[in-house]
């Protein structure tokens, strides 16, 4: 007996040490200019900036030494994934998904945001003229802590008294997924973004809500990337934010040139008109664009606030100010 | 009951024109591919009221299949079969069969369960059936073993339970088709001993199929004997005057048994009998 | 009186190995002690990150304060009550489709033909498609889940049915049993035993379905099952909460494990019908 638990233990320490040995000789540092960066990011027109950038290469000219990956992934969570365990130096996520995990202790913070986005919750019934009528119906957001789902929950308190009313009915979907079910009435309403947004107001949809009644401007999609890296290579965070803030630039004073690159990534559909209508939209009877270009986030603190009452931060503590919540290069912008 | 000179019980046999079951030039068989296989080429004779008719013969002869045609399992293609005066064609509780296998009882019933079954599907009250189950359980000498399960029983006392569920539905025959083939020398001689005795107690008629001549001398008043495939009735021979196992006749008709069942292809009417038993 | 000659000495009883000679639940307590102790050890000793690995000690208080204060018990319910529900609906579906398939040689077809086409779809392939036909609503799941179960069932009842002891079935003929009767009484006891082999392997594969559907199906709050408290956990970074969903799930395994071992131990065992 003595002999088969003794192998035993010997056998599970084994195991063990070589699950340890493979972890520890599994993780790398790097040095000076980054060796490897991938950026990832989702479909949508809000990572517009990043798209311009990689169609242009300007990374990679700038850092020939850099292997540069360009990831699309379908949703946001392989991102953050991606982000926390070193696979992924720069994700594009949310704003929602950002604060949570900030608030979690994840180590990051925002080195550019991507823009301002006015997000529009669409319902084809038109029975349902606001929030108030969706009680009992089904809603879909991107996720859960999507900023779409946040707004929802601002409206739901705004117009229904109760932040969760809406909790119980709730459906986290995919974009493009959502959409197709609210067109074929599927769901009640789609809270979402463009371009959708706009592409279900075309099919029939109308607006229910808009997130900027609730919040004011704010940001729709920032770009994270964690303390470490930032550390590591300072001088290439720096460089980001001002291509971004470059691309921004593009888009205001050269929307047909962002366009034609927009078309190129996509194959060809949609054409660079409608790149450039989307870009640069501005619906008769709106105060200015859906989407705004800019590297000023607005918000932030808002929307943290608002997610810190109703739960979703966990309880955990609040960033003192906005600075908290970026790095240095975005400091200059004064957000909010 | 009379009693024969050896002490062993005769049993007064019905008179020959109350036939319980008729048997009259029956002609069984079985499609393989595309042919016809005669087993039993023309079968007659008949089982009279309360006798033990012993259905003897060589490997493939047909006498398992006639049971069978007996029970309604299969039809005849030719000739008729008679049970009480009815052509019967499907199976019933009337014919109660005792098969060879010993999973022959429900393996998830108790042993007493499985002798009420059958009885309650006949429409037996459930306190009436399972007063009659213990009944007939006790005539077989398997009382103790009421709730257990099948599983749990030996070779022997599985086929005991087989009778004694065939004899509760109280048929107008009991079929069986060698329920002792399986079974040890010894546990076997018990199991006829037993039979014995439990027929004699329920005056049952038995139709019994077996390739063993001891087992037919020891249980049978008449034996019909079938010849090889496509078979007919070689000859009926009644033991019910025979004396005891230590007797010259018993000898005798062991050697006369010996030798039809020998026969080939030969016709049996060809062959001389010498009354002792030498050809 | 001959006694037994004292000097011819016994044969030696070969020693019963040690660890064979403990009963099962210590065999089963110690290892599972060391598989903790292991999981513990790895995270001490090779300091993973936190967002990707849980303590066996966050887990199990993640667990408790789940289960104690309904943030865990709700999605568990949840899911056990559909996955009931959509097994339930397999097993009526299947029977009937059996007792047709048996009673007549068109059923038989017939089933060997559906089952040949929609075994293999795994329920979560069928969901989007489940999706538009019954809505974003729990029909959906349940219809994901009835065909992820039909089919091993009908699989195992047809194969219990035609393996069947053919005498008990000319027993059942010759004590006078109608056909229903034989399906009822006869065909089904004695089909027992790959009924329940069957209705084991229908609920395993339940199980995996429903909880890839509802990380597909994302139904939020007070209805989310299993599978989206795992999700949810996932968005909001709370590692020891998929542990813990993973452990629940992992500890329900075993549950009813042991439940379809004592239903066997009742039946098909006592029976004689199976090896335990």
């Amino acid at each position: 007996m003595k002999t088969r638990l003794t192998v035993l233990a010997a056998a599970l320490a084994a195991v063990t040490l070589a699950a340890f040995a493979a972890v520890a000789l599994a993780g790398n540092r790097a040095e000076g200019p980054p060796s490897k960066i991938t950026v990832a990011y989702q479909p949508g027109l809000g990572y517009a900036p990043l798209i311009l950038m990689k169609q242009q290469k300007l990374i990679e000219k700038k850092y020939p030494g850099t292997k540069v990956e360009w990831k699309v992934l379908a949703s946001g969570t392989p991102i953050t994934n991606g982000v926390i365990s070193g696979d992924i130096e720069i994700g594009a996520v949310g704003t929602g998904p950002f604060l949570v995990g900030w608030a979690r202790g994840v180590d990051w913070k925002v080195i550019a945001p991507l823009n301002l986005g006015d997000l529009w919750l669409m319902a084809k019934d038109p029975n349902i003229k606001s929030v108030a009528d969706l009680k009992g119906k089904r809603v879909a957001t991107p996720t859960n802590t999507s900023i779409q789902a946040v707004v929802l929950r601002k409206m739901a308190q705004v117009k229904l008294g109760d932040p969760k009313a809406l909790d119980s009915t709730l459906l986290a979907m995919d974009h493009p997924d959502g959409m197709q079910a609210l067109l074929s009435g599927q769901i009640d309403a789609h809270f979402t973004s463009p371009p959708f947004q706009f592409q279900e107001k075309v099919r029939g949809a109308h607006i229910v809500g808009k997130s900027y009644n609730y919040f004011g401007a704010h940001t729709f999609l920032v770009s994270v990337m964690t303390q470490k890296f930032y550390d590591d290579h300072t001088d290439f965070a720096k460089f980001f934010y001002n291509q971004v803030a470059a691309m921004h630039n593009l888009i205001k004073k050269n929307p047909d040139k962002a366009a034609h690159i927009l078309q190129d990534d996509a194959g060809g559909t949609p054409t660079w008109r409608q790149f450039k209508q989307w870009l640069v939209a501005k619906d008769p009877g709106l105060k200015g664009p859906a989407l705004t270009w800019t590297t000023r986030p607005l918000g932030l603190m808002r929307t943290a606030t608002f997610m810190s009452k109703t739960g979703q931060l966990g309880g955990s503590r609040l960033p003192p100010s906005w600075r908290e919540l970026v790095f240095p290069p975005v400091y200059p912008t004064k957000g909010s | 009951m009379d009693e024969g000179a050896t002490g062993i019980a005769v049993r007064a046999a019905g008179d020959a024109g109350t036939a319980i079951v008729r048997v009259d030039g029956v002609r069984l068989g079985y499609w393989v591919d595309n042919a016809f296989h005669t087993a039993v080429g023309n079968a007659t004779f008949d089982v009279r009221p309360r006798e033990k008719m012993i259905v003897i013969g060589p490997s493939g002869c047909g006498k398992s299949t006639l049971l069978k045609a007996i029970a309604g399992f299969i039809a005849p293609v030719g000739g008729s079969i008679a049970v009480a005066g009815r052509r019967t064609l499907e199976p019933g509780p009337d014919r109660a069969v005792v098969f060879q296998e010993f999973d022959q009882l429900f393996p998830w019933r108790t042993v007493l369960d499985n002798v009420a079954y059958p009885l309650r599907v006949n429409g037996r009250s459930r306190k009436s059936a399972r007063e009659s189950a213990r009944e007939f359980l006790e005539l077989t000498h398997l009382g103790p073993a009421a709730e257990r399960y099948p599983h749990q029983l030996s070779g022997g006392m599985k086929q005991r339970v087989a009778i004694a569920r065939a004899l509760a539905l109280e048929p107008t025959v009991l079929l069986m088709d060698e329920p002792f083939g399986a079974l040890d020398a010894i546990t076997r001689q018990r199991l006829q001993a037993e039979l014995n005795r439990i027929v004699d107690q329920t005056s049952v008629t038995v139709m019994f199929v077996t390739h063993s001549i001891e087992e037919a001398l020891v249980l049978g008043d008449r034996v019909v004997v079938l010849a090889n495939a496509p078979s007919h009735v070689i000859e009926i021979v009644d033991l019910r005057e025979l004396g005891g196992p230590e007797t010259v006749e018993y000898s005798h008709m062991r050697g006369h048994l010996r030798a039809l069942l020998a026969v080939d292809k030969e016709d049996a009417l060809d062959e001389e009998v010498n009354p002792d038993g030498d050809r | 009186m001959a006694t037994a000659d004292a000097t011819v000495a016994m044969p030696r009883r070969p020693a019963a190995l040690g660890w064979a000679r403990l009963p099962l639940w210590v065999r089963r307590t110690i290892l599972f002690a060391l598989l903790i102790a292991g999981w513990q050890a790895y995270v001490s000793l090779a300091h993973p990150n936190p967002f990707f690995f849980a303590t066996p000690w966050q887990t199990a208080k993640e667990i408790w304060d789940g289960f104690a204060h309904g943030s865990l018990a709700r999605p568990t319910w949840t899911t056990l009550k559909i996955l009931l529900e959509g097994v339930g609906i397999g097993i009526l579906v299947a029977a009937v489709l059996t007792a047709f398939a048996t009673l007549t040689a068109v059923g038989d077809d017939l089933l060997a033909l559906l089952t040949s086409i929609l075994n293999p779809l795994p329920g979560v392939a069928v969901l989007p498609l489940a999706m538009l036909w019954f809505g974003i609503s729990t029909k959906a799941i349940l219809f994901v889940i009835a065909n992820a179960t039909i089919w091993p069932i009908a699989i195992a009842v047809t194969t219990g049915f035609k393996t069947a002891n053919q005498t008990l079935v000319s027993v059942g003929r010759n004590i006078g049993l109608s056909r229903v009767r034989q399906i009822t009484d006869v065909l089904a006891p004695a089909a027992l035993p790959y009924v329940i082999t069957g209705v084991k392997t229908a609920w395993a594969f339940g199980w995996r379905t429903i909880i890839a559907a509802e990380l597909v199906f994302g139904v939020a709050g007070e209805n989310g099952g299993l599978g989206f408290y795992i999700n949810n956990a996932r968005n909001y970074f709370l590692t020891s909460r998929m542990f813990a969903g993973l452990v629940v799930i992992a500890i329900l395994g075993v549950v009813f494990e042991t439940l379809f071992g004592m239903l066997e131990r009742r039946t098909v065992v006592r029976w004689g019908m199976k090896t335990s």
